[in-house]
């Protein structure tokens, strides 16, 4: 695709609806949203500012999303790096049958499943070379927590999110899009473009394994 | 009996340890990074293959190797005439005898 440079205000027509925006709110700033119609208009036509505004409202939702995943800081900042990419690369392609947000988060559970395959495809690797005298290097994400858990929770979170790692990619994202991220089951279903039905039958599975894994773990670790 | 219900306690603890996790907020200087990684990755992509892109630059470049292409195709296609050869050269190519040189 042809790079076309970040340009601040983006062409006439998207001037003159930012303007617009701003004359309803006349204290316009970062924190009043401009609508989702003129954010993509704006966007097409490679505004600075509106992408901008786009990062800063869903950079915290990105992120937090990439890292429940991937479960590594460095990695989830770059993963939300390439879904911001991804977005600037192809809102001219987008044709707004579903919200901003879903097909930003469809974008981010994308990008971070595949970094996701060439992580562990790394450390199958890193394992071989292991075997043939090389050096180990790969994702260790077994004392990995997420920086929202509250202290008390951690210990039985840990435990959790190490269970979490042995579900179906649809069952994970489902579990973590519901409980890490927030989003409701319709929201979900919309992400995963599947039905709310099999979102409740996602869950269900999600939890019936996890507890059953759970109960595993601690079975072994108390007879330990 | 009382492990299992300390066990089955756990499971549910564990499970319901992610019910009020706060939002992991992306890293401070977010937005100066994802700039200039774009600077550097699509804008460095774009100066690399932007010919390729340039539609009209291409076309022209086609239209003169499409030119060049049919002027080598009339050259070669073009037969010489063999030059026509003299009773003494002949003699002296049957003989191989070197071409008068000498002038007499």
């Amino acid at each position: 695709m042809l790079y076309r440079p970040i340009k601040r205000g983006g062409n006439e027509e998207a001037q003159k609806l930012l303007n617009q925006n701003r004359e309803d709110n006349t204290s316009f700033n970062l924190d009043q949203p401009l609508t989702e119609q003129t954010l993509l208009l704006a966007l097409r036509n490679r505004s600075e500012e509106a992408f901008r505004q786009l990062v800063e409202d869903y950079k915290d939702k990105v992120y937090n999303t990439c890292l429940s995943l991937l479960k590594n800081e460095e990695e989830a900042e770059e993963s939300a790096q390439d879904v911001f990419m991804e977005v600037y690369r192809s809102v001219e392609s987008f044709r707004a049958e579903a919200k901003l947000s879903t097909w930003i988060y469809r974008i981010a559970t994308t990008k971070s499943l595949e970094k996701l395959r060439r992580m562990k495809a790394k450390k199958r690797f890193a394992w071989m070379r292991s075997l043939s005298g090389g050096v180990a290097q790969g994702f260790q994400p077994a004392d990995w927590m997420h920086p929202g858990v509250a202290m008390e929770q951690q210990e039985n979170a840990k435990a959790l999110l190490a269970a979490i790692d042995k579900l179906s990619d649809n069952q994970r994202l489902a579990f973590t899009l519901h409980k890490l991220e927030g989003l409701s089951y319709e929201e979900v279903a919309q992400v995963l473009q599947v039905s709310v039905s099999s979102v409740e039958s996602l869950m269900f599975r999600a939890r019936q394994n996890l507890k059953k894994q759970l109960r595993n773990f601690y079975e072994k670790n108390m007879i330990d | 009996m009382k492990e299992k219900a300390i066990i089955a306690q756990r499971v549910e603890q564990s499970i319901a340890s992610l019910d009020a996790v706060e939002r992991a907020l992306a890293p401070a200087f977010f937005y100066s990074r994802l700039e200039a990684r774009m600077e550097a990755e699509l804008l460095g992509k774009s100066n690399r293959y932007a010919f390729l892109e340039n539609m009209k630059l291409c076309t022209l470049l086609l239209l003169i190797v499409l030119v060049f292409n049919g002027f080598s195709l009339v050259l070669l296609g073009y037969e010489r005439p063999l030059p026509v050869e003299t009773a003494w050269e002949t003699l002296s190519r049957e003989y191989f005898m070197p071409p008068n040189e000498f002038g007499y």
